[in-house]
């Protein structure tokens, strides 16, 4: 297999990895702790009037973009989602930091004790792993796959 | 051979990996929402795994940590 052929082949298949992990984690880890979670967004300076139905529908997503990263037909629009999901919650982190005196953190798992900082650059990298999922997957469907 | 390991095996030992460290994460995760005095926002919500009647004082970071917004009553910490 050529050099280029398996990185467009191989890379795209590992940061989906990735995300398969991170959303999987974060979902199930605001699903186990629903109640905290659901404290969390009534307390957000953003999204409390919402609260009730974003409790539910940002796991929902995140395990919906899952499902779109285990077909290989669907890739392209699973790192587009994904792309998408990070950048939302990136410009959360962003105006939380900038125009909110209240900070609570609605984050599953580990990710609720990194700091808001440490929170956006984790987003930062893997909005750059999705960027990348989506040129390589761009370019594995330019190239015909040969061994 | 190869392909099967990449669309079925790696992603279902992902998904299954994700779910055990979260419930992993969660048992050790804080039970309830507390609130510290920090410096420049004033009161703000932390979540917490104390609460214990009695104890060592639960502390986010070198903050004292509290049952309510109004930071008068103290939490203490979970001893195992």
């Amino acid at each position: 297999m050529k050099r280029s052929n398996f990185i467009y082949y191989f890379v795209p298949k590992i940061i989906g990895l990735l995300f398969i992990l991170l959303f999987v984690y974060a979902a199930s880890s605001k699903l186990l702790a629903f109640q905290q979670f659901e404290t969390q967004l009534v307390k957000s300076p953003f999204f409390s009037a919402y609260a009730h139905w974003m409790v539910w529908m940002i796991p929902l997503s995140e395990l919906s973009v899952v499902v779109l990263f285990l077909f290989q037909k669907y890739l392209l629009l699973a790192f587009y989602s994904s792309l998408f999901i990070m950048t939302l919650f990136s410009l959360y982190i962003y105006l939380v930091l900038n125009f909110s005196d209240s900070i609570p953190c609605a984050c599953g798992g580990f990710l609720s004790n990194l700091g808001w900082r440490e929170h956006f650059i984790f987003n930062m990298v893997f909005i750059i792993l999705a960027l990348i999922g989506v040129i390589t997957t761009h370019k594995q469907r330019l190239i015909p796959f040969s061994k | 051979m190869k392909s099967k390991f990449f669309k079925i095996v790696l992603p279902a030992f992902a998904i299954l990996l994700a779910i055990s460290l979260s419930f992993a994460t969660e048992s050790n995760r804080a039970s309830q929402i507390g609130y510290y005095n920090h410096p420049v926002f004033g009161a703000t919500p932390v979540i917490v795994n104390c609460d214990a009647p009695s104890g060592p004082q639960c502390l986010h970071g070198q903050y004292p940590v509290f049952a309510e917004e109004a930071l008068e009553t103290p939490l203490f910490k979970n001893v195992p």
